[in-house]
């Protein structure tokens, strides 16, 4: 699946892609990389336990679980997608399939 | 003639005071963030009416609204004239009037979570009592966490369950209040019994069925805990009705701009519809 040009590896195969398409992944799989897909930081939240950071990719805001040391505003940055949580969704409805699933 | 003492206001001023704590300032402190754009650590930026404009731009918005429409329309048309005719067939006196009273009580009493938690376990296509009646031994097809008209049937099912009873006591108290002279009046005019409900029985019905409409109207405009329990929002978004959606952006996103602007319009609707159907309803008293 590709989004903003980009390749997205997904956890395993898809079985249809009609409709509206949606990359479907936790904040909490959204990892700060020193390499991937690069995004700047909007919005950090300090909500206690952890923080929830606002990345825009392009136009696309995407939000990621950052436990300490989160990045400072305006900071550019590189997010990876844990690739067993990432998931396709078509009109709302999952349409990947965990590799290795029965 | 009679002097005005100005120094009663004294004794409201306790009372505003209440309702300044429990619901004026907790709304502003809504209003506030509305506005704003917060980002975290106390940092707010001004927002104007970004928020308001981008929500009414948005189909998610327009979907779940849409969605929370069908869903109190859908629990008003049938527990309304339900609850009429169960009213209308309960004893007027004797030993059954106590036990009919307490039986239609019972789902009021049960708290909203356990009741969705009880439709859950009911309906559950392989576990539940219900769910595996009818897919393993009636053999009709019923997965409410699969099928989106399941999952509507269900969450409605469970509201006539959980609400009629509301509007079976309220008419039922309108009922019982009408003097006999009415009833006698109509035997002797040799009414029929639809013209004794239309001309007796509805009109002096009125007012309670008022209340009992505004009430469920803003019960089920309002509901969260039990279709949340039941299907979470689910299959895809399917019964994610206007609170579910609104929780989301809000605890889920962490959105608080947007769930702040979402929550006004959201009471703003319910305070409209409320007011108008009432001032119509009240206009001819």
């Amino acid at each position: 699946m590709y989004f903003n040009g980009q390749h997205i590896p997904l956890e395993g195969p898809v079985d249809k892609t009609t409709g509206l398409t949606q990359i479907g992944i936790r904040p909490e799989f959204v990892l700060l990389t020193p390499h991937g897909l690069p995004a700047t930081v909007r919005k950090v939240s300090d909500i206690g336990r952890h923080n929830v950071v606002e990345l825009m990719l392009g136009d696309t805001s995407i939000k990621a679980i950052v436990a300490d040391g989160p990045p400072a505003l305006g900071d550019a940055v590189h997010v990876t997608f844990r690739q067993d949580h990432t998931r396709l969704y078509c009109d709302s409805w999952i349409a990947s399939t965990a590799a290795g699933a029965p | 003639m009679k002097t005005v003492n100005q120094r009663a206001w004294f004794f409201v001023l306790p009372v505003l005071l209440l309702v300044a704590f429990n619901a004026l300032i907790p709304i502003m402190t809504v209003v506030n963030y509305s506005v704003q754009e917060t980002f975290g650590n106390n940092l707010f930026f001004w927002e104007g009416l970004g928020w308001f404009e981008k929500l009414l731009h948005s189909d998610r918005f327009y979907s779940a609204l849409g969605r929370q429409f069908v869903f109190t329309g859908l629990i008003l048309a049938i527990e309304i004239p339900l609850g009429i005719i169960v009213a209308l067939a309960m004893p007027k006196n004797g030993f059954w009037v106590p036990v009919c009273l307490v039986t239609m009580a019972l789902p009021m009493l049960i708290p909203w979570n356990v009741v969705g938690a009880m439709w859950n376990i009911l309906t559950l296509p392989d576990i539940g009592l219900l769910g595996y009646l009818m897919n393993h031994v009636l053999g009709i097809t019923y997965d409410m966490t699969q099928n989106p008209t399941a999952a509507w049937i269900t969450i409605v099912v469970m509201d006539v369950w959980h609400w009629t009873s509301l509007v079976v006591l309220l008419s039922y108290a309108g009922l019982v209040s009408i003097p006999d002279a009415y009833y006698q009046a109509a035997k002797i005019d040799g009414a029929s019994g639809w013209a004794v409900f239309r001309y007796i029985q509805l009109p002096k019905m009125k007012s309670v069925l008022t209340i009992a409409i505004l009430l469920r109207f803003m019960d089920s405009f309002n509901i969260y805990t039990e279709p949340f329990v039941l299907t979470g929002g689910g299959p895809g978004n399917s019964t994610t009705l206007l609170s579910i959606d609104l929780v989301k952006i809000a605890l889920g996103q962490f959105d608080l701009g947007p769930a702040a602007a979402m929550s006004l319009i959201y009471f703003a609707i319910t305070l409209l519809v409320s007011w108008v159907f009432y001032t119509l309803m009240t206009k001819d008293d």
